[in-house]
C-alpha cells in the first residue's frame, strides 16, 4: 500500500527513487480517486454506532498525502469518539494530524494528493426525511418528518457528502481573514446556507435567519448584512463564520483553531461566544487547538495527538490532573505559569518529530522521551486503558493494565 | 466616480499628446521616403525629373525641411489640423485618412470581434475544465492542444487551413472578401462575406485560444485552492455551484482586466492573417502605408489605436471596480 522507501542516510532521493515513488503514488491515487468518485447506493455507506450515545466515532482512520518525497501518513490509525452534547478537544503540535483528521470528517482533504486510505468515520445523522425524488416528507402536523441514520463518511462517495456538510456537520476555520468569499456580501454568503439546507426556504426567510444568527454572535445585523468581507475586522469575520456554521443548526460543529489568527482580547470574546453557543445548541463541538488553556476551559474530553496518532485520551480532569503519556506530561510542564520564578527557563520537550515520510517502527516519541525503556524499541505501543475513560499509548502502563 | 472619469480623460489627452509627438518624430526618421519612391517610379517610366520639381514636391508634401525645427514645424502643422478634426490626406490613396480608416476598419473589426467572441466562449470553459480536472487526462489533452495552437505561426497555420479547407476539400473560398465572378446583392452577398471569413476567423481563434485558456486555468486553480472555496464546500454547496458561482466570480476578475488590451486589437487588424487571405482589412492597408512612407495615414492609424488603448485601460479600471468590490475608484 505505502511506498517502500529504502532506508538511506543520504538525505536526498535519487532519480530512480523519485520515479518509483511517483509511479506508486499515481497507482494509489488512481484507485482512491475512483473509489471517491464512484456511484454507490446508500446501503453501501450506512453503518452502526458502537455506542449509541456518540454522535461521531472515528475508528482507525488513515489519511495519507502522496507527495513527491514519499507518502506522508498525516493521520495514521486515529480513533476517538465524540459523545452527544459534549465538547471534545483535540490537542497536539503543528503537523500532528489534528486538522487533517477534522478535514477528513468533512471530506475536505485536497485531492488528488491527499486521500483517506482506510478506517471509518461513523456519524449519527438526523435529517429531514426525503422521498425517492429528493422531496422532503411532511409529517401530519405539517412539519418535516425527520429520520435518523448512521453514515460512514469515509466510505461515502464524494458526490453524496453535501447532505452532511453544512447541515449536519459545520466547520469554523482557522483563517477568518481569507475564509469568506471577497466578491459576495456577508448577507449573500449567510443566506446561502439556509437556502440550500431548508427545503422551500424563501429569500425573506433566509434573510430573517441570517439576521437571527448575526444577533446570536453579537453583531448588529443591519450594519453587516450588506457589507463585503473586506470591510470587517478579523474578529467580526470569525463571528460571521460562526454565524454561518450555526445557520443550519448542525449537530456537530468542528472548530479548527478558531482563535489562532486572532489577537488575545478577541480570542477571549470568541471563546466566550463558543461557550455560549455550546449551551444554546443541541449538539457537540469538536475543538481543535494547540492551546491547552482553551481546552481546559471548554472541553469535556481531551484527545492528545502526536505524529498522526492518538497517544492519550480521557476526560479533561484525567488529562490535566493525571496525565500519563510522557508527551502529555511534557506538554503540561511546558505551559507558562504565573508562579514561575524569575530566571527559571520554561521547560520544553527536547528533540523533534520524526521525518513524516519515514516513520520508525517503534514508538514515535521514543527519541524524545525521558522515561524510555528497553521495550520501547519494540512494536508501536497499543492503547492501554488506565480508567474507564482514560486511554494511553505507552509501554510504561502496559504491565499496570495487565496486572490490574 | 464622475470626477474620476473626468480626471482620467484629462490625463489621457496628455498621454496622447506625448504619444503623437513620439510617433511623428519616429516616422520622420524612418528610412523610407514617399517622394523618392514616387520619383523613382517616374524615372523608370523614361521621363526625367528636374531638381526643381523634386524640391517642389518635397515642399508640397511638407517634407522639405528634415532638421529638428523642420520636423517640429511639421508636427505642429499636423496637430493644428487635428484640432480642426482633420487627419490629413493620405499620400498613397490621395483621400482623407479618416475615410480610409473607416472604409477598411469594418472588415477587420468584424473578423476580430467574431474571433474574440469565439475565443472567449471556447477558452474559458476549456480553462475551467482543465483546472477542475487538474493532472487528469482531460487536462493534459486540453493543455497539449492549446500549446500547439500557441506555437503555430499564423502565416503557416493559415495557409495550412486554406490548403485543406479551400484547395483540397473545396468547401470554402481560399481568399478575398467576395466572389468577383458573379454579381450578388442583399442576403446572398452577406452569405458570401461569411463564407470568405470562416477560414481567417478559424485561424485567429485557434491560435489565440491557448493564451486565454491558460490564463483561465491558472486563475481558476489559484481560486480553487483558496480558503473561501473550502468554506463554500463546507457549507454543503454542490461542487457545480462551488465552481460556477463562488470560484467563477473570482476567476472573472483578472479576465475582465485582460479584456482592456483587447479594445485596440479589435480595430488594429490582423496584419499577417489579412495578408495570407488577401483581405482588404486595415492591417493590410497600414502595412502598405508603412512600407511606402504614407505619413498622414500612419499618424492617423496609430493615434486611433493609441486613443483606443487609453480608453481600454480606463474601461478596464472601471470594470475592475464593478467585478471586484474591494476596488474603489477615488
Amino acid at each position: 500500500m505505502a511506498v517502500k522507501k529504502e532506508k538511506t542516510n543520504r538525505g536526498y532521493l535519487t532519480g530512480r527513487e523519485i520515479r518509483e515513488i511517483a509511479k506508486a503514488n499515481a497507482k494509489e491515487i488512481k484507485r482512491l480517486e475512483a473509489y471517491k468518485n464512484r456511484k454507490a447506493p446508500e446501503e453501501e455507506f450506512l453503518s452502526e454506532l458502537k455506542d449509541p450515545d456518540n454522535i461521531l466515532e472515528i475508528e482507525d482512520l488513515h489519511t495519507y498525502f502522496y507527495t513527491e518525497q514519499g507518502v506522508v501518513k498525516a493521520v495514521n490509525g486515529v480513533s476517538y469518539d465524540v459523545p452527544k452534547h459534549s465538547v471534545v478537544g483535540v490537542v497536539g503540535e503543528s503537523g500532528c494530524g489534528k486538522s487533517v483528521t477534522s478535514m477528513s470528517v468533512m471530506r475536505l482533504i485536497q485531492g488528488p494528493t491527499g486521500q483517506i486510505v482506510d478506517g471509518s468515520i461513523r456519524f449519527h445523522s438526523k435529517d429531514i426525511k426525503k422521498d425517492a425524488k429528493g422531496k422532503p416528507v411532511l409529517a401530519e402536523d405539517g412539519s418535516f418528518e425527520m429520520e435518523e441514520k448512521v453514515y460512514d463518511i469515509a466510505k461515502m462517495p464524494i458526490r453524496e457528502i453535501h447532505r452532511l456538510r453544512g447541515k449536519q456537520i459545520a466547520m469554523i476555520f482557522q483563517e477568518p481573514m481569507t475564509s469568506l468569499n471577497p466578491v459576495f456580501t456577508i448577507g449573500q454568503q449567510l443566506d446561502e446556507v439556509t437556502l440550500i439546507h431548508i427545503p422551500g426556504a424563501t429569500k425573506e426567510q433566509a434573510k430573517e435567519k441570517s439576521y437571527e444568527m448575526l444577533r446570536l454572535v453579537g453583531i448588529i445585523p443591519e450594519n453587516v448584512y450588506k457589507a463585503f468581507p473586506h470591510e470587517l475586522s478579523g474578529g467580526m469575520r470569525q463571528r460571521v463564520m460562526i454565524a454561518m456554521a450555526l445557520a443550519a443548526e448542525p449537530r456537530l460543529i468542528i472548530a479548527d483553531e478558531p482563535t489562532t489568527a486572532l489577537d488575545v482580547t478577541i480570542q477571549a470574546q470568541i471563546l466566550e461566544l463558543l461557550q455560549d453557543i455550546k449551551n444554546k445548541i443541541d449538539g457537540s463541538i469538536l475543538l481543535i487547538t494547540h492551546d491547552l488553556g482553551v481546552i481546559a476551559e471548554m472541553a469535556d474530553y481531551v484527545v492528545v495527538m502526536y505524529a498522526g496518532k492518538v497517544i492519550e485520551k480521557g476526560t479533561v480532569m484525567e488529562i490535566f490532573q493525571d496525565p500519563r503519556h510522557p508527551y502529555t506530561i511534557g506538554l503540561q510542564k511546558s505551559k507558562p505559569t504565573m508562579t514561575l520564578d524569575d530566571g527559571t527557563e520554561l521547560y520544553n520537550i527536547p528533540g523533534n518529530v520524526p521525518n513524516p515520510t519515514n516513520m520508525p517502527n517503534h514508538c514515535y516519541f521514543k527519541e524524545r522521551c525521558a522515561q524510555c525503556t528497553a521495550c520501547c524499541n519494540g512494536e508501536y505501543p497499543e492503547m492501554v486503558q488506565v480508567s474507564p475513560t482514560h486511554f494511553v499509548a505507552c509501554h510504561l502502563y502496559r504491565e499496570e493494565a495487565d496486572h490490574g | 466616480m464622475f470626477k474620476y472619469i473626468v480626471k482620467r480623460l484629462a490625463l489621457a489627452v496628455v498621454i496622447l499628446l506625448g504619444v503623437s509627438m513620439i510617433i511623428y518624430f519616429l516616422i520622420r526618421l524612418m528610412p523610407v521616403d514617399f517622394i523618392q519612391s514616387k520619383i523613382d517610379a517616374i524615372s523608370r517610366g523614361g521621363a526625367t525629373v528636374s531638381d526643381e520639381t523634386v524640391k517642389a514636391m518635397y515642399e508640397m508634401y511638407g517634407l522639405g525641411d528634415n532638421t529638428f525645427s523642420g520636423i517640429l514645424k511639421g508636427y505642429f502643422n499636423w496637430l493644428g489640423a487635428l484640432c480642426r478634426f482633420d487627419l490629413g490626406t493620405s499620400f498613397v490613396h490621395q483621400a482623407p485618412v479618416a475615410d480610409i480608416i473607416v472604409e477598411h476598419m469594418g472588415i477587420s473589426f468584424a473578423i476580430a470581434f467574431i474571433a474574440t467572441v469565439f475565443e472567449f466562449l471556447i477558452a474559458i470553459p476549456l480553462g475551467i475544465t482543465a483546472a477542475t480536472h487538474q493532472y487528469s487526462l482531460r487536462d493534459y489533452i486540453v493543455t497539449v492542444l492549446v500549446m500547439i495552437g500557441i506555437s503555430l505561426p499564423s502565416f503557416f497555420f493559415g495557409n495550412m487551413l486554406k490548403d485543406l479547407l479551400a484547395l483540397k476539400l473545396g468547401w470554402l473560398p481560399p481568399s478575398g472578401l467576395v466572389d468577383a465572378t458573379v454579381m450578388q446583392s442583399g442576403m446572398e452577398l452577406l452569405l458570401d462575406y461569411v463564407r470568405h471569413m470562416v477560414i481567417p476567423i478559424l485561424t485567429i481563434v485557434i491560435l489565440s485560444i491557448g493564451a486565454r485558456m491558460r490564463m483561465t486555468r491558472t486563475n481558476m486553480l489559484e481560486v480553487l485552492n483558496s480558503d473561501y472555496i473550502r468554506t463554500a464546500r463546507a457549507k454543503g454547496l454542490k461542487e457545480r455551484v462551488v465552481i460556477n458561482k463562488h470560484a467563477f466570480r473570482n476567476t472573472l476578475i483578472p479576465l475582465v482586466t485582460s479584456m482592456a488590451g483587447l479594445l485596440p486589437t479589435l480595430f488594429s487588424g490582423a496584419i499577417i492573417t489579412e495578408q495570407v487571405f488577401a483581405l482588404p482589412g486595415i492591417g493590410n492597408v497600414a502595412l502598405d502605408a508603412m512600407n511606402r512612407g504614407d505619413i498622414p495615414f500612419i499618424m492617423g492609424y496609430n493615434m486611433f489605436l493609441a486613443l483606443l488603448s487609453v480608453l481600454g485601460v480606463l474601461l478596464a479600471d472601471l470594470m475592475y471596480a464593478v467585478v471586484d468590490p474591494r476596488v474603489k475608484l477615488e
